[in-house]
C-alpha cells in the first residue's frame, strides 16, 4: 500500500494529512513532513489520520518522533483514526502525550 | 586544520560471501539471537550438538521458506554460528534454524534435520498472535521467531523499587482479570485490558501486580473436549514456556499487529505511573517441549543434552511433572536465564519475579540437590537484577520441598506455605496452632530467621488451590470439569465448608462464610512478611469449588466484575484492611519483632496475649490468640500500639486487654463479627473503649488501636 502525507496550516495550527500505509518504507517522508512542522510557529499539530489504513510499528515509532520533535508547548493531535489504527496506537502510549481525537 | 579522515560507516557492514542470493558475513558471536545492525540482521545461535546450522527465513506468513542459509563453519566461533545477513525486511520477516547433527551424536542428542527450530532468544513469537485462533496444525513450523524494534521511549520510566516489606502483592491472570464481559474493558483479556483496571487496583491498596505466565505459550497445548461437558479446554494458565523473551501475543490487543512488545511496555508504564510494581511468574523449571512423546520446538533441537536433565540413557528426567525439567544449572542454560531475566528487568522494567517450581533450580544436571546451585547464587548476586524481587515456590515435583531452606544468598524470598497451610487450619479451627500462628504472624524467624521477614512471601490462597471464598465454602475439591475425574488438584485443602458443601441460602452460613474470608484478610494484612492476595477473593469470586482451574479459559475463572458491586462490604472491608496495613509501620517491618522495648512505650515490640493479657493459651486446646504491637507511628511523634485478636473457637469470649500509658484507652478499628460498616471504620474513627475489655465473637478477628482517651 502507497503512503502520501501532505501538510497543510491554517493559523496557529499545522495539519499533517497521511494516507495509506505509514510503516518503515513510508515513514521517513512522514518524518521528513514533521520536521518541517516544526519549525512553524504553531501552537497545534494536527495528523489527520482518517485515510491512514494501516500503521505498523516503524509508523507508531514515526509518530513518537512527531512528539519529540515539537516544542514541548505545541499539543500533538492524532485525528480521525480508523479501527485498524486505533487498535495499533493501543500498543503506544501516547495518553499523556498526544491527545486522540474522533 | 580539518581532519582528511571521515569515518561514514562501520567498517564490517558490507557482505564478503554470497549465499541463496544473499550478501552475508561472518557474525558477531554476541549477543545471541537475532539482532538489528544498518543494513540488515545478525543471527547468533549456539547448539552443542550440530555440524551444521542453516537460518531459514520466511515472509511474514508464508508457509514455505524463501530462502535457507547454511551458516560457513568458518563463521563459526566455539559452538556459536553466527551470521549477518543484508537486505532484510526485518518487519515482515519470520525466520528459524535447520540443525545437521553432529556425526558422532551423544545419547540424548535429538537435532533434526526436517524440524526448523525456533531462537530460543526470540523477542517476539509469531503462531499464536491471536487468543483462541486455531492454528494450521499442518504447518509444520508453528512458533516462528521474529523480530523486534528495541527502542523506547521509556519516558523517565523506573523500577519503583519499593521496599519488599511495603508490598502488598496482587496475583492475578493477565486474560482472566478481564475477559470476563462484566469488564467493560474495551479491550478484554489483554494488556491494554488490565491497564483500564488500575484505577481499580489503586482504590485497592494493592502495590504489586503479579502476572500469571506472560512469556509466549501455547494455549493449544493439551488442549482437548471435555467428553462430559464438551467444553474446549486450554492451557489456559500458561505454565508451558515457548520462548523465555517473548510476551503472549495473544495477550496483546495488538497482537495480530505483532505490536505485543510496545503494548507490554505500555502496561509497565502505566503500571508505574501508578505507584504499582509489576512482578512475572516464570517457568525455568521445564519448557512446553514436554518429554520424548512432545514437540519439538527449540531447545530439544539445537542442543537436547543442554538444556535437559537427562538420564545417561538419553531420557528426561521429569522433576516438574510435565514430562521435561531445564537444566537451569548447566552454564550454558545457566547463562540463557540470567540473560532472559536481565533482559525483562532493563528492556521492560519489570521490577520482580516469581519461580515456579524453584526447587529444581536448585538441582544438578542428574536432579541431585546442590549445596551452593550456581544459578540461584548467579541471580541472587546479578548486578542488574540486584534491586528485582526474586521469589521462589521453594518446592518441586520432585519431592524437593525448601520452605524456610532455599538458597537465599540474602535476595531470595519464598511462598510461605507453612504459612497458608497454619493460618487455614487455624481458620477452620483446629486445635494446638496457636504457637504456630504466632510464628508465622510474626513473619516466620523459625523460618528466615537470617533474612529479614522480607524473605516471607505471605499467603492464604493463590492460583493453585481454592479462592478465598471456595476456602469457606467447600470441604472438597469439585474438579470434575477439568476432565481428569476430580484426580487433579490438592487434596490438602485444609478448607472448611461452614457447614454446608457448596452454595447455600441458609444467612447464618452466609454471614459465617464471609467473616471467615474477612478473618483470612485481617491475618493476613497484619502480619509481617509481604501479603499476597489472590485476584477476587477481594470480591468473593468462586470457582465452584475447582482448586485447579488451569484448563478453564471461561467464566470459572474469569473475574467477575458484577461481584464487585454485588460484594462491595467485602471489597470495602479488604480495601480499609491494606490501608490499616500502609497506616501502620509497625506491621510491616522487615525485620522479626522482638521482645525488647524498641520505642520507649514501656512496652515490647510484641507481645503475645490470651483472654487475659499476657497469658496466651499455648495449649492444645488453644483456638484464640491476641497479640499486641507497639512501634513508631508515620509522623514519628509518638508510639504505635495496636491489639490484633483471632478467635476460630465457636465460642465468644470475654477478652481483658493490655494496658495502655495514662491517657489512652484502646479504640476498635475493626471487628469482623459486626456488620458493615461498623467491621471496619475510616482511620481516626475508631470507637473508644471505656473498658480495658471486649467481647470477641465467635469465629472472629478484631483490631485495636492505642487513641487519646
Amino acid at each position: 500500500m502507497s503512503f502520501n502525507a501532505t501538510l497543510t496550516t491554517a493559523g496557529r495550527t499545522a495539519m499533517i494529512t497521511l494516507h495509506g500505509a505509514l510503516d518503515k518504507d513510508s515513514d521517513q517522508e512522514f518524518r521528513e513532513k514533521v520536521e518541517r512542522a516544526a519549525t512553524l510557529d504553531v501552537s497545534e499539530l494536527v495528523l489527520d489520520m482518517s485515510a491512514l489504513q494501516q500503521l505498523s510499528a516503524a509508523g507508531i515509532r514515526a509518530i513518537a518522533y512527531a512528539r519529540q520533535q515539537m516544542p514541548d508547548d505545541v499539543q500533538v493531535v492524532i485525528a480521525s483514526p480508523v479501527e485498524q489504527v486505533r487498535r495499533t496506537l493501543l500498543a503506544a502510549d501516547f495518553g499523556d502525550s498526544m491527545v486522540i481525537r474522533e | 586544520m580539518p581532519s582528511r579522515h571521515q569515518v561514514r560507516d562501520r567498517i564490517d557492514l558490507f557482505p564478503t560471501h554470497t549465499i541463496a542470493g544473499y550478501g552475508v558475513r561472518a557474525g558477531r558471536t554476541l549477543p545471541f539471537g537475532a539482532t538489528l545492525v544498518p543494513g540488515g540482521v545478525n543471527f547468533s545461535v549456539y547448539s552443542g550438538a550440530a555440524a551444521g546450522v542453516s537460518v531459514v527465513l520466511f515472509a511474514q506468513g508464508s508457509r514455505d521458506p524463501m530462502a535457507e542459509i547454511p551458516v560457513p563453519d568458518e563463521f563459526r566461533i566455539g559452538a556459536v554460528w553466527a551470521i549477518t545477513v543484508f537486505g532484510l525486511e526485518h518487519e515482515e520477516l519470520e525466520y528459524g534454524y535447520r540443525i545437521q547433527e553432529r556425526a558422532d551424536a551423544r545419547a540424548g542428542d535429538r537435532c533434526d534435520r526436517s524440524i526448523i527450530v525456533s531462537d530460543p532468544y526470540a523477542k517476539v513469537i509469531s503462531g499464536r498472535n491471536v487468543w483462541g485462533v486455531e492454528p494450521d496444525w499442518s504447518d509444520p513450523y508453528q512458533f516462528r521467531s521474529r523480530l523486534a524494534f528495541d527502542d523506547v521511549d521509556w519516558e523517565g520510566d523506573r523500577p519503583l523499587r519499593i521496599p519488599p516489606e511495603d508490598l502488598v502483592i496482587y496475583e492475578t491472570h493477565l486474560r482472566g482479570f478481564t475477559r470476563h464481559p462484566s469488564s467493560g474493558v474495551a479491550n478484554p483479556g489483554t494488556y491494554a485490558g488490565l491497564i483500564e483496571k488500575i484505577p481499580y487496583l489503586k482504590n485497592l491498596g494493592i502495590n504489586c501486580v503479579e502476572l500469571l505466565p506472560v512469556f509466549e505459550f501455547d494455549e493449544f497445548d493439551n488442549s482437548r473436549v471435555n467428553p462430559a461437558t464438551g467444553e474446549r479446554l486450554f492451557n489456559y494458565w500458561g505454565y508451558s514456556t515457548v520462548a523465555f523473551f517473548a510476551p503472549k501475543a495473544g495477550y496483546a490487543a495488538t497482537g495480530a499487529f505483532g505490536m505485543q512488545c510496545d503494548e507490554f511496555r505500555h502496561l509497565v508504564k502505566k503500571l508505574h505511573r501508578a505507584g504499582i510494581e509489576i512482578m512475572l511468574d516464570v517457568v525455568f523449571n521445564h519448557t512446553a517441549e514436554g518429554n520424548e512423546n512432545g514437540p519439538t520446538i527449540s531447545f530439544r533441537g539445537l542442543d537436547n543434552n543442554t538444556y535437559y536433565m537427562l538420564t545417561p540413557e538419553g531420557y528426561y528426567f521429569n522433576f516438574s511433572g510435565t514430562g521435561n525439567t531445564f537444566n537451569g544449572n548447566n552454564p550454558i542454560v545457566r547463562d540463557f536465564i540470567v540473560s532472559g531475566l536481565r533482559y525483562w528487568a532493563s528492556e521492560y522494567h519489570i521490577d520482580g519475579f516469581r519461580f515456579d517450581l524453584a526447587s529444581i533450580l536448585d538441582r544438578d544436571q542428574y536432579g541431585a540437590p546442590l549445596a551452593n546451585p550456581p544459578l540461584l547464587e548467579s541471580l541472587a548476586n546479578d548486578p542488574v537484577l540486584r534491586d528485582c524481587k526474586l521469589v521462589a515456590e521453594a518446592w518441586d515435583a520432585g519431592g524437593l520441598y525448601q520452605v524456610g531452606s532455599f538458597p537465599d544468598y540474602h535476595h531470595w524470598a519464598e511462598w510461605n506455605g507453612r504459612y497458608r497451610d497454619t493460618v487455614r487450619r487455624f481458620l477452620r479451627g483446629d486445635g494446638g496452632l496457636v504457637g504456630d500462628l504466632a510464628t508465622r504472624i510474626a513473619g516466620s524467624a523459625d523460618l528466615y530467621a537470617a533474612r529479614g521477614t522480607r524473605a516471607s512471601i505471605n499467603f492464604i490462597t493463590c492460583h493453585d488451590g481454592f479462592s478465598l471464598a471456595d476456602l469457606v465454602t467447600f470441604n472438597d475439591k469439585h474438579n470434575e470439569a477439568n476432565g481428569e475425574g476430580n484426580n487433579d488438584g490438592s487434596n490438602d485443602n485444609n478448607s472448611w465448608n461452614c457447614g454446608c458443601e457448596g452454595p447455600t441460602d441458609d444467612p447464618e452460613i452466609q454471614r459465617l462464610r464471609i467473616r471467615q474470608m474477612k478473618n483470612a484478610l485481617l491475618i493476613l494484612l497484619t502480619s509481617r512478611g509481604i501479603p499476597m492476595m489472590l485476584a477476587g477473593d477481594e470480591v468473593g469470586q468462586t470457582h465452584q469449588g475447582n482448586n485447579n482451574t488451569y484448563c478453564h479459559d471461561s467464566p470459572l475463572s474469569w473475574f467477575d466484575w458484577s461481584l464487585v458491586e454485588h460484594n462491595a462490604e467485602l471489597l470495602r472491608f479488604a480495601q480499609g484492611m491494606i490501608e490499616l496495613r500502609r497506616a501502620h509501620p509497625v506491621l510491616r517491618s522487615g525485620d522479626h519483632p522482638t521482645a525488647f522495648d524498641r520505642v520507649g512505650c514501656g512496652h515490647p515490640e510484641v507481645s503475645w496475649h490470651g483472654q487475659r493479657p499476657w497469658e496466651p493459651d499455648w495449649s492444645p486446646e488453644g483456638r484464640l490468640l491476641g497479640v499486641m504491637w507497639c512501634g513508631h507511628r508515620p509522623e514519628g511523634v509518638r508510639p504505635d500500639y495496636l491489639y490484633v485478636a483471632m478467635n476460630a473457637h465457636w465460642e465468644s469470649h470475654q477478652l481483658e486487654l493490655p494496658g495502655l500509658p495514662v491517657g489512652m484507652c484502646w479504640g476498635v478499628a475493626v471487628d469482623t463479627s459486626r456488620p458493615s460498616p461498623a467491621d471496619i471504620v475510616s482511620p481516626g474513627y475508631e470507637v473508644p473503649l471505656a473498658q480495658n475489655a471486649y467481647a470477641i465473637a465467635q469465629r472472629s478477628a478484631i483490631v485495636l488501636l492505642g487513641i487519646d482517651s
